[in-house]
């Protein structure tokens, strides 16, 4: 038997809850084929979700997953571009012509990058220096100092996975237009890990105190809100506490999903719940930093 | 006296690179470490820190390099520490894991 889960045609942050049902009881009994035929978009978020899902999968030890590619030519070629393919294709069974990645200037910052070290975060960021500085200060309107703090929120966001984690995970970043929320540019930071997520993270330091409200919702709110590092060290815990100062200062957004919980700091131009729990079940980590393009930019 | 030490430097010679990006933990803990080595082989009482090589500095790192010396020289009745070179980034990076920890620490700005 195969369970079949379709990959939202508009595939952000939003859908991503018809994604993450789409599994069931973790982890699926079944062979699982994720259906992107009928894909139109999606963000990093949800690029790096489905090769997030296929790791999950393997590190259960179930059946290698299947992904149909999407029939759309210009979405294969962006998914291309952005470099999902050449990691799916170790994840899972392709089915589909998958289009050569192509190369030159676009709107990825990052493509889609596996971090699983300390060298990789310092890949990472060397590679975003280059991108950065002309995508955000020339087409969002940041300022240098921002695009350099930028650079540092995905510095610390990747490090939480190499940490925390137990396992390796993903990081993309790329700029585009929120036409509907916001009617403007945004850059989005998106990482995402399959591993032991904040719940299992800072159980053994954390669970005592919340008692029977102990759970993915109030893991999420410890580390985000109360800046609580599972780690005793008190110079721990900051990197999160440092990226929402960041944010405050450009009315950027964070997201945190883990387990069945999201939390964010909702800036004023999204409608987004500040917290979301018992959602369907969905393995890691999965972290989403938007900076919007400032206001004269904007026109 | 004063001793000067180029966190550039040491940065290139920890990862065996030209690598301007300070960022990580473990990378700042080694940094960290070559620190203290210098500053035990020295007879200064005064250790001047250049950043000036460095191009990004993330809190983590900020707080292994910058927060943890200080701690640890305040344990072991220590030298005076200054700092140099810093960016107005960098600066709040580092202004951000001493507040954390309830320390302060003397830079020179430019022109100094």
């Amino acid at each position: 038997m195969t369970r079949i889960i379709e990959v939202p045609a508009m595939f952000d942050d939003r859908s991503f809850e018809q994604f993450a049902a789409g599994f069931g009881a973790w982890p699926p009994e079944e062979k699982v084929l994720l259906d992107a035929r009928g894909a139109q978009w999606a963000s990093p978020s949800g690029l790096i979700a489905m090769l997030t899902a296929g790791q999950a999968l393997a590190e259960a030890k179930r059946d290698r997953p299947l992904l149909t590619v999407p029939t759309s030519d210009d979405v294969k070629r962006y998914w291309a571009r952005i470099g999902f393919f050449r990691y799916a294709a170790d994840l899972f069974e392709l089915h589909g012509r998958v289009p050569k990645a192509a190369t030159g200037p676009s709107d990825v910052l990052l493509d889609v990058t596996p971090v699983g070290s300390t060298d990789d975060v310092h890949a990472v960021v060397h590679k975003i220096s280059e991108s950065a500085s002309r995508i955000l200060h020339g087409e969002l309107g940041l300022e240098m100092k921002a695009t350099l703090r930028f650079s540092m929120a995905l510095s610390e966001a990747c490090q939480n996975i190499v940490e925390h984690a137990g396992t390796s995970g993903w990081v993309a970043v790329q700029a585009y237009t929120f036409r509907r929320r916001l009617g403007r540019r945004v850059a989005v930071i998106a990482v995402s890990d399959a591993g032991i997520g904040f719940r299992r993270s800072l159980e053994s330091t954390q669970a005592k105190r919340y008692g029977e409200r102990w759970g993915d919702g109030a893991a999420l709110e410890a580390a985000l809100i109360q800046n609580v590092s599972r780690f005793r060290d008190p110079g721990r815990g900051q990197g999160l506490a440092a990226i929402k100062r960041f944010l405050d200062q450009w009315e950027g957004k964070i997201s945190i999903r883990s387990g069945t919980a999201k939390l964010s700091i909702v800036p004023p131009w999204d409608e987004d719940v500040p917290l979301g729990e018992h959602l369907p079940f969905f393995p890691g980590a999965q972290v989403q930093i938007i900076i919007p393009a400032q206001e004269d930019e904007a026109r | 006296m004063i001793q000067t030490i180029h966190i550039g430097h040491l940065l290139r010679e920890t990862v065996a690179s030209p690598y301007r990006n300070l960022v990580t933990r473990p990378t700042g803990a080694a940094i960290r470490s070559r620190i203290e080595q210098a500053l035990a082989h020295s007879d200064c009482l005064t250790a001047l820190l250049d950043f000036s090589g460095i191009e990004l500095l993330d809190f983590s790192c900020a707080d292994e390099v910058v927060a943890k010396l200080l701690l640890a020289g305040e344990a072991q009745g220590g030298r005076y520490v200054v700092l140099r070179g810093l960016r107005e980034d960098q600066r709040e990076a580092i202004e951000h894991v001493l507040t954390h920890h309830g320390l302060a620490i003397a830079a020179l700005t430019k022109g100094d």
